[in-house]
């Protein structure tokens, strides 16, 4: 494929990229707060509008702000909406062709996943009351006890891919398959779910448009986890460039069986994941994994 | 052309010293005030001026050992130091009339620029010796102590460089860089540990961190900052430069256990300390923690003799250091005015100076984001390079080098998120929240015009996180082959920084512009949903009663004070004390515990004595054995010729 058809490529799949994202983000940032009893088609088709009109209702509020805050409040949800939508155009959905790929990398990813939080955090210090500040050193603490688990885990896989590049740890899926990748892609996984969480907390002060905007950073955060861990687990359920149309199509098919079940999980957890002593013992597990995962490596080579 | 820099830069040189002996003996005079602002500027002009004609072989000019093929020499190396030192000293320039210790760091600009320029051991070892004991004035004994143990140590490895070339008795006969070069590699593990020993207490390497953050706290910032440029250059010159072109593997490896160690150990301090600048200090310490990383991952490549990895290592150091040396001075002097608007550097008397200096802490922010390894930062892109080198180094078959390998790349990781999170604990504390004193409160804003002072020193690094390629095309490109002998890295594009195997690419500029415009979207999106007029209220506090007319700016209770994280994570971790003590009683009893901790107090006074008053005799005792091993040949392992 020549230079200009690889570029129309790219620039139709980032489309289709962004279109996935704008979709699947309020459903994730709403919907996965817990599923009604759904009975009839017309339950789940409102159950499927309602994200959207419920962030439509949100932003038309009256905005309320603390007297005397600093511009941080109002920066803080720009900026960090921004970076994850940079970590979300990065991560491939179910095409690896996208026109900014040769961009993309874990390294990366993480870091615009950790600058957008760290906004949040900003925001939350900067009401000066008791609650949203010790709701972001709570964050903080919650973040840096899950730093071994979730670090550990990307070093082991940046180590068995040869490279911190997606397109080497997808392209290649040199070991990725293996029983040891999957435990640290679990680790990376239980690591993420333990750093979030105490988002009621940190949303406290607040309100309106600032609100809705904090709704769907967390829906997109959420969207870019599940894309960037099934991507790494699944290497093959991201078509490359030269796959056919039934491939593209099967893949996408895959991106909603994967996105399906995450929803489900965060619909199922939301509740539980409130709980302090909860997320210490994901990041207890995510630790456990990232170790399991060379042994586990290191035993097979043996066995080999 | 060379030849006229530099005679420039060592006339530079000359006024500078004159200038600050002027200040010192005669006091200030009005014909050297008028050559303030000129002066660094002439430097900074020479040194741009070097680094874009370029040079062939080195310029050795026989000035200094008579005989010789000494003397002074402009290497692409020094030349770049002495871009930021003349950057260094510009900035500094300004606090003049008002700092006292202006001599001081004309004196010191001169030593350093010696060290830099100097193409033989001999002016190498004096530059850095007066360099490192210069600023000892101004900060006690305790500075005085490491500054006598670094000059000592620089001594020692100058000697040692020399004494393979030499027989014993003719020590100095010629310490000329060319005959180091081609006769080096024969020092022994006695060079490294000097060199190191010189660079810890400028750098801020364990165990002298606490002697770096005293001085970025207590200091004015160029003492810290030129202090680090030197030990930067120190490592680089000694280890990479003058060491011989195959060093032995365990030098790499113990510079890269000792800067991952230094460099957490900065981080979990700086979590927990008490003072605006010392937080400052200790990310600074973890950057040049990192700094020894990449010069140990140099040098274990050039061991295993892998050019491109070497190469790459250098880069990741090259790009480090702009963003310490001048992206930290920038970061430490607006700090400092901060603390001097408050009041106190104290982080619990800080707060809210946002409301108060929101022009300083908008520029804070751009030094920050250089400091934390957050994209598009250089120090992002030196930790992306140092990743690349772990995972491209050629690893045995599964075992134990792998998984130090591993090892080393969490730790990596760890430092960086250490070092972001402690400069996020700065911001919550100091710059937002609620005023904590009236005096904070009322803090004068930095004018606007300041930025012309911090724009330039900030422009070098950020020209580094922007154009990697460009700035190592200059650093790595041209200093680096006065470095690394023969070994390259890969040829960076512009905008991007390539790995050293594979597709894998970092390009900080695209991302740069991608962030941009994600910023421009969401600001749009943000001002589109807020259609209805905004509403202030006070701050919620849970039910609880307004504050009291004695505490107007609101109970400290319900504030974030400096100890609360490190109080949440005690927490978290149950974890009683800092103090390993209560550890230690329930695994060997109370009593044998009580016995033990009184034995390590006592040795530990006993150890912290002899070093405070002993010092320069245990450092002579140490350097005479030192040279005594090295005449006698006991680690001169090279062939005989």
């Amino acid at each position: 494929m020549n230079q200009l058809g690889l570029l129309a490529l790219g620039s139709a799949a980032l489309v289709l990229h962004v279109g996935l994202l704008l979709l699947a983000t309020p459903l994730m940032a709403i919907g996965a707060e817990g599923f009604p009893a759904l009975r009839s088609p017309a339950a789940w088709r409102g159950w499927l509008a309602q994200p959207f009109l419920r962030l439509a209702t949100l932003a038309s509020r009256e905005p309320v702000r603390s007297e005397g805050a600093s511009p941080v409040p109002r920066l803080a949800p720009i900026l960090s909406l921004a970076c994850t939508g940079c970590a979300a155009l990065l991560v491939p959905s179910f095409l690896r062709v996208m026109l900014d790929w040769p961009l993309a990398d874990l390294a990366l990813v993480l870091a615009l996943l950790g600058t957008s939080r760290g906004c949040w955090l900003f925001a939350a210090a900067d009401g000066g009351s008791a609650a949203t500040g010790l709701a972001a050193i709570g964050a903080t603490v919650d973040a840096l006890l899950a730093l071994p688990g979730l670090v550990l885990s990307a070093s082991v896989l940046l180590m068995l891919s040869g490279g911190a590049g997606l397109d080497a740890m997808l392209a290649g899926q040199r070991g990725l398959a293996a029983p040891g990748a999957l435990a640290c892609v679990a680790g990376l996984g239980l690591g993420a779910l333990a750093s979030g969480g105490r988002e009621a907390a940190l949303s406290q002060a607040l309100s309106g448009p600032d609100l809705a905007l904090f709704r769907l950073e967390t829906g997109l955060r959420r969207v870019v986890w599940i894309d960037l861990l099934g991507a790494l687990a699944w290497p093959g359920s991201v078509a490359a460039a030269p796959s056919g149309p039934l491939f593209w199509l099967s893949a996408l098919l895959c991106w909603l069986l994967r996105f399906g079940m995450a929803l489900a999980l965060f619909a199922l957890l939301s509740g539980p994941l409130g709980d302090p002593g909860l997320r210490r013992r994901l990041a207890a597990f995510s630790l456990f994994a990232a170790l399991l995962g060379p042994i586990l490596l290191l035993a097979g080579q043996s066995a080999e | 052309m060379n030849l006229m820099i530099l005679i420039g830069l060592v006339l530079v040189g000359i006024v500078h010293a004159l200038r600050g002996a002027s200040y010192l003996v005669l006091s200030r005079s009005g014909a050297t005030t008028k050559l303030r602002p000129i002066l660094p500027l002439c430097g900074v002009f020479l040194c741009i001026a070097g680094l874009i004609d370029g040079w062939s072989a080195g310029l050795p000019v026989p000035v200094g050992y008579a005989g010789g093929e000494g003397g002074l020499a402009l290497g692409p190396i020094g030349c770049l130091f002495s871009l930021m030192l003349f950057a260094i000293a510009a900035w500094s320039d300004a606090d003049e009339p008002a700092d006292p210790t202006a001599g001081w760091r004309d004196l010191r600009v001169s030593a350093i620029l010696l060290s830099l320029i100097a193409g033989d051991a001999f002016l190498l070892g004096c530059g850095a010796c007066l360099a490192a004991l210069l600023p000892t004035r101004l900060l006690g004994r305790r500075a005085a102590r490491n500054g006598v143990l670094a000059a000592f140590a620089i001594v020692g490895a100058s000697v040692l460089l020399c004494a393979p070339a030499a027989p014993f008795g003719s020590l100095l006969a010629d310490p000329g860089f060319a005959l180091l070069r081609e006769a080096g590699g024969s020092a022994g593990p006695l060079l490294p540990l000097l060199v190191v020993g010189a660079a810890a207490p400028l750098l801020g390497l364990w165990p002298t961190q606490g002697g770096f953050r005293h001085r970025c706290a207590f200091a004015p910032p160029w003492v810290a900052l030129s202090g680090a440029l030197l030990g930067q250059f120190l490592l680089l010159r000694f280890l990479l430069d003058l060491a011989g072109p195959v060093p032995s593997a365990w030098w790499g490896g113990a510079l890269v256990a000792l800067g991952l160690f230094g460099a957490l150990r900065a981080g979990v301090s700086a979590l927990d300390d008490r003072r605006a600048a010392g937080v400052v200090g200790r990310v600074l310490a973890l950057e040049n923690n990192l700094f020894v990383v990449a010069v140990g991952f140099c040098l274990l490549a050039r061991a295993n003799d892998l050019p491109v990895l070497s190469g790459t290592a250098f880069d990741a150091a090259m790009l480090l250091s702009p963003a310490v040396l001048l992206g930290g001075l920038a970061a430490l002097g607006l700090v400092r005015a901060m603390e001097r608007e408050a009041g106190s550097g104290l982080l619990s008397r800080l707060g809210g100076l946002i409301r108060s200096m929101p022009f300083a802490c908008a520029l804070l922010a751009v030094p920050f984001l250089l400091l934390a390894p957050l994209p598009p930062g250089d120090d992002f892109s030196a930790l992306w390079l140092l990743v690349q080198v772990v995972l491209a180094a050629p690893l045995p078959a599964p075992g134990g080098v792998a998984v130090v390998a591993l090892g080393v790349l969490a730790l990596l990781f760890a430092a960086a998120a250490l070092a972001a999170a402690s400069l996020l604990r700065f911001g919550w504390i100091a710059v937002l929240g609620r005023p904590r004193t009236p005096r904070g409160a009322a803090a004068t804003d930095l004018a606007p015009i300041a930025a012309r002072r911090y724009a330039p020193v900030l422009f070098v690094p950020a020209f580094a996180a922007l154009l990697p390629g460009g700035w190592l095309f200059m650093a790595s490109g041209r200093a680096g082959s006065d470095v690394l002998l023969g070994g390259e890295g890969p040829r960076h594009p512009l905008v991007a920084l390539l790995a050293p195997v594979g597709n894998g690419m970092l390009a900080p500029l695209p991302i740069a512009l991608l962030l941009a415009l994600g910023v421009a979207l969401a600001a749009l999106l943000a001002r589109s949903l807020n259609l209805r007029a905004e509403r202030t209220a006070p701050v919620w506090e849970g039910g609880a009663a307004p504050p009291p007319p004695w505490l107007p700016f609101g109970d400290p209770a319900t504030q974030i004070a400096p100890a609360t994280l490190g109080l949440a994570l005690r927490q978290a971790l149950d974890l009683p004390a800092w103090h390993p003590s209560g550890r230690l009683s329930s695994w060997l009893g109370a009593s044998q515990a009580r016995r033990w901790s009184a034995w390590s107090r006592q040795g530990a006074v006993w150890l912290a004595r002899v070093l405070e008053r002993r010092a320069p005799l245990v450092a002579m005792l140490l350097f005479g054995f030192g040279l005594v091993l090295a005449a006698s040949g006991f680690f001169d392992m090279r062939a005989p010729r």
